[in-house]
């Protein structure tokens, strides 16, 4: 059914035209105006209707809105930095309300986006791993991954974790994010964390993680060529520098 | 056993001690070097990058001090091994193996008391620093204790098969 749905999209590309009812349109078309072919003009008009609507594929647009409605987007590559063809992926299981976490952002995570992301090296993908000993940090997931999905992921992030002392006491995560995001963003953002959606991803992330045995936060997971190096705790840049300086000399 | 046997408690203890903590350290220096787990496995050098990074993770050393370490230890591991299990100077060798083992258990226990939760490193990636592990390396440390204890014995105490010491009256 993929591979059909595929073959359709390579050939017609994303149009939701359908060229069997399309042809199904023609030849009523021709039966109504060949005067050798009989057919009551009623049953002709039915048929007429039932192959405009097959030729429009209204039936798959419906489906289409109503998937598009219900199913949230795939919000991992809206929480990552870089290109997915980069050499080395770094994955970062955090938790926005672990001090660690925290810490290893602000003195390692930039500056690994600064200079081995921006320049292709390395893609960083964020993955949310909130810990059941903090109060908020689910909420803050939450915040961050509706974020994510007006595309500003990177500035709630960065907010989030340059305010935790402030957010960690109350709770107060709007009041975190009131400073990169406008009152319209803010609102959308707010109906997303009021929706269900965004615990899918959540969830998504947290599976992931108990796959690869994650207990806790940050814990980082590099992936070059084939092999997988899991890093628990924080990491000081000048050795993960270091090593990814070896990883690409390979 | 008689005290003058070749097999008394102390020898096949120090024997067996020597033995047992030789390979130990063979294969800790090993792991750390060759990262046998890993299929086709690393170079040395992101081998020893990624033994920098369990080093740091303890959040102790500077950087200098962990590349340092990081590029030197697994060496000095696998040569305590070899040392041990050949015999040489055992004293001394075993001496020095429990106080290396000391300083890892003491940072160990420290760490733990942190509550960080990273990886031990002991024996390469991927096991986490907790309760088994540091009963696993407190048990290490008695036995490179008992061994050099044992070795400082046994000086005193030739090989009943050794041959005399000089100046000893020949029996």
């Amino acid at each position: 059914m993929e591979l059909a749905r595929e073959t359709h999209r390579a050939v017609y590309g994303d149009s939701r035209y359908n060229p069997v009812g399309a042809v199904f349109a023609v030849g009523i078309a021709y039966m109504t105006l060949e005067e050798s072919v009989r057919v009551p003009p009623t049953l002709t008009m039915i048929a007429a209707v039932v192959s405009l609507l097959l030729a429009l594929d209204v039936a798959g647009q419906v489906r289409a809105h109503r998937t598009k409605a219900t199913t949230p987007p795939d919000l991992a590559a809206l929480k990552a930095y870089g290109s997915k063809t980069a050499p080395i992926t770094m994955e970062v299981f955090s938790d926005y309300q672990c001090p660690s976490c925290r810490a290893f952002y602000q003195d390692t995570y930039r500056l690994v986006i600064d200079n081995y992301v921006s320049s292709g090296k390395v893609y960083l993908v964020h993955r949310d791993f909130p810990l059941n000993i903090h109060a908020y940090s689910r909420q803050a997931a939450r915040y961050a991954n509706a974020a994510a999905r007006i595309g500003k992921f990177d500035k709630a992030e960065e907010a989030l974790y340059a305010k935790q002392d402030a957010w960690d006491k109350d709770g107060n995560l709007e009041g975190a994010l009131s400073s990169v995001l406008t009152p319209s963003e803010m609102a959308k953002v707010r109906k997303f964390v009021n929706g269900n959606d965004l615990d899918a991803a959540i969830e998504k992330d947290m599976a992931e993680g108990n796959n690869l045995r994650v207990t806790q936060t940050p814990t980082i997971i590099i992936t070059c060529k084939g092999q997988t190096y899991p890093i628990s705790g924080g990491v000081s840049y000048p050795v993960l520098r270091q090593f990814f300086d070896q990883l690409l000399k390979q | 056993m008689r005290e003058s046997s070749p097999l008394n408690f102390g020898r096949t203890f120090l024997l067996l001690g020597r033995l047992g903590l030789g390979a130990i350290f063979v294969y800790a220096g090993y792991v750390k070097l060759a990262l046998p787990g890993m299929s086709p496995r690393p170079p040395l050098g992101v081998a020893l990058a990624l033994f920098a990074m369990q080093i740091d993770s303890y959040q102790l050393l500077p950087f200098w001090a962990v590349n340092s370490l990081a590029h030197t230890l697994p060496f000095v591991e696998l040569a305590l091994g070899l040392l041990l299990v050949t015999g040489l100077q055992v004293r001394w060798v075993a001496s020095f193996s429990s106080l290396l083992l000391a300083g890892f258990f003491a940072v160990m226990v420290r760490t733990y008391a942190k509550g960080l939760e990273i990886n031990c490193g002991c024996f390469g990636p991927g096991e986490a620093l907790g309760v088994k592990t540091l009963i696993r390396d407190g048990l290490l440390l008695t036995l490179a204790v008992g061994v050099a204890f044992a070795a400082f014995r046994a000086k005193r105490a030739p090989h009943p098969w050794g041959a005399p010491l000089e100046g000893s009256p020949v029996k």
